[in-house]
C-alpha cells in the first residue's frame, strides 16, 4: 500500500490527477503544501476525491491548511504526527 | 531492498534526469532490485538524437546504456504517457517495457522505497 | 521504526525543506529513530552556511544543524550535486583552488553511496 504525498495545487499542476491515475485500490493520499486546496475548493477532481474520502483514503495536512487560511470541506485532517503515523502504516511513499 | 526510481521530468530543462541516473547507478552497487520508471514528460529522457550541447547542457543520453551494464533489467515506461506524446516505446534509445497506468500502480506497490525525479 | 529522509528541495523559495524539517521533528517526537537525512539536487543548498535570512525568519540551515546534534543523526550532502551548486567544504575548496568554502557544520559532503547505506538501514524512506 503506497502513501501518495501530493504537494501541488490541482489548479496549476497535474500531479494530483496523475497520481490518482496511477494509484492502486488501497493506496492512501496525503495532501500537503499547496495541494491542500484540492479539498477546500471544487476542482475537476472533486468526484474522484470524494470517492477516496468515502473510502477513508484521503488525508490533508493540518499545518498547511492553517498556514493558508483554508478550511477543508472533506478529507481527514492530520498533523505532522499523523503524517508520520501514515508513513508507518503504508509500505512506501511517493512524493509527487 | 526493492527500490523504484520514477523519472517524471523533461531532459535538459532541469537536471532531474541526469541526477536521477547518477542515483540509480550508485544505488545499483548496493541493491540488486532496482526498477526504473519513465512517466509523463520523463519519457522524453530516452528519445534518440538529442543534442543538448546546443543549450550548454551535457549529453547524458549515452549513460542510459549503462543500465544494462549494471544489470538493471527492470526499465519501464508509461504506455499512456508515450501515446499522449506520440512516442513509440520501441523507438526509444534503450529497451523498455511499456506498462498501463494500472500496471504501473501494481509495480509501484511492490517497491519498498520510491524516489521521484 | 527507522526513518531516513531524502531532501531534494531548496531551503528557501519553496516549502519542501521546511516540510522535511517539520517531518523530522515529528519522527523524533513520536519516538522513532531518524537514521539520517540525505540532501540531493536543490536540497544540497540546505548545507550552505552563508544563507542569511532576516532576523525574524527561520534559519533552516541552523535548525537542521541543531536538530541533528541534539538527536545524533547525520546530515549527508551529495558531493557532486553540492559542488555544482556552489556548496563546498574546506578540502574541496582546496582541491579546486577556491578562496572560500561554505558548508555548515555538521553537514558533511558524501557520495551517493551514503544514500544507498541510509536506504538499506531504514524501514521507511520519505522524500521531500
Amino acid at each position: 500500500m503506497i502513501l501518495h504525498l501530493v504537494k501541488s495545487s490541482p489548479f496549476s499542476h497535474l500531479s494530483l490527477k496523475n497520481a490518482l491515475n496511477r494509484s492502486a485500490e488501497q493506496d492512501l493520499f496525503l495532501l500537503l503544501q499547496d495541494a491542500v486546496v484540492a479539498v477546500c475548493v471544487e476542482s475537476d477532481l472533486h468526484n474522484q476525491l470524494l470517492d477516496l474520502d468515502r473510502q477513508e483514503r484521503l488525508y490533508v495536512l493540518k499545518e498547511d491548511l492553517s498556514a493558508r487560511g483554508l478550511t477543508n470541506k472533506y478529507g481527514k485532517v492530520v498533523d505532522y504526527k499523523g503524517f508520520v503515523s501514515l508513513s508507518c502504516h503504508t509500505s512506501a511513499s511517493i512524493s509527487w | 531492498m526493492k527500490i523504484g526510481i520514477i523519472n517524471q521530468s523533461f531532459p535538459h530543462g532541469s537536471a532531474a534526469g541526469r541526477e536521477s541516473l547518477d542515483a540509480v547507478l550508485a544505488l545499483s552497487a548496493f541493491s540488486e532490485d532496482i526498477a526504473v520508471f519513465f512517466i509523463d514528460d520523463g519519457v522524453f529522457q530516452l528519445l534518440p538524437d538529442q543534442d543538448p550541447s546546443k543549450i550548454l547542457q551535457r549529453n547524458y543520453l549515452p549513460t542510459f546504456g549503462m543500465l544494462e551494464l549494471y544489470d538493471i533489467e527492470q526499465v519501464y515506461v508509461c504506455q499512456q504517457s508515450c501515446e499522449q506524446r506520440g512516442i513509440d516505446p520501441q523507438a526509444l534509445s534503450i529497451t523498455v517495457e511499456a506498462l498501463t497506468p494500472t500496471e504501473l500502480a501494481e509495480h509501484f506497490a511492490q517497491q519498498q522505497q520510491l524516489i521521484r525525479f | 521504526m527507522k526513518f531516513a529522509m531524502l531532501v531534494t528541495s531548496s531551503p528557501y523559495g519553496e516549502q519542501g525543506s521546511s516540510s522535511a524539517y517539520q517531518f523530522a521533528e515529528a519522527v523524533i517526537a513520536e519516538g522513532h529513530q531518524l537514521v539520517g537525512v540525505f540532501f540531493y539536487q536543490q536540497g544540497t543548498l540546505n548545507g550552505n552556511g552563508l544563507l542569511t535570512p532576516a532576523a525574524d525568519e527561520v534559519n533552516l540551515v541552523q535548525a537542521w544543524a541543531k536538530l541533528a546534534e541534539q538527536h545524533g543523526f547525520g546530515l549527508d550532502v551529495c558531493v557532486s550535486a553540492a559542488l555544482r551548486r556552489g556548496v563546498v567544504d574546506a578540502p574541496e575548496a582546496e582541491r579546486a583552488q577556491l578562496s572560500h568554502y561554505n558548508l555548515a557544520a555538521p553537514f558533511a559532503l558524501t557520495g551517493l553511496g551514503q544514500l544507498a547505506e541510509l536506504s538499506a538501514a531504514c524501514d521507511r524512506l520519505v522524500q521531500f
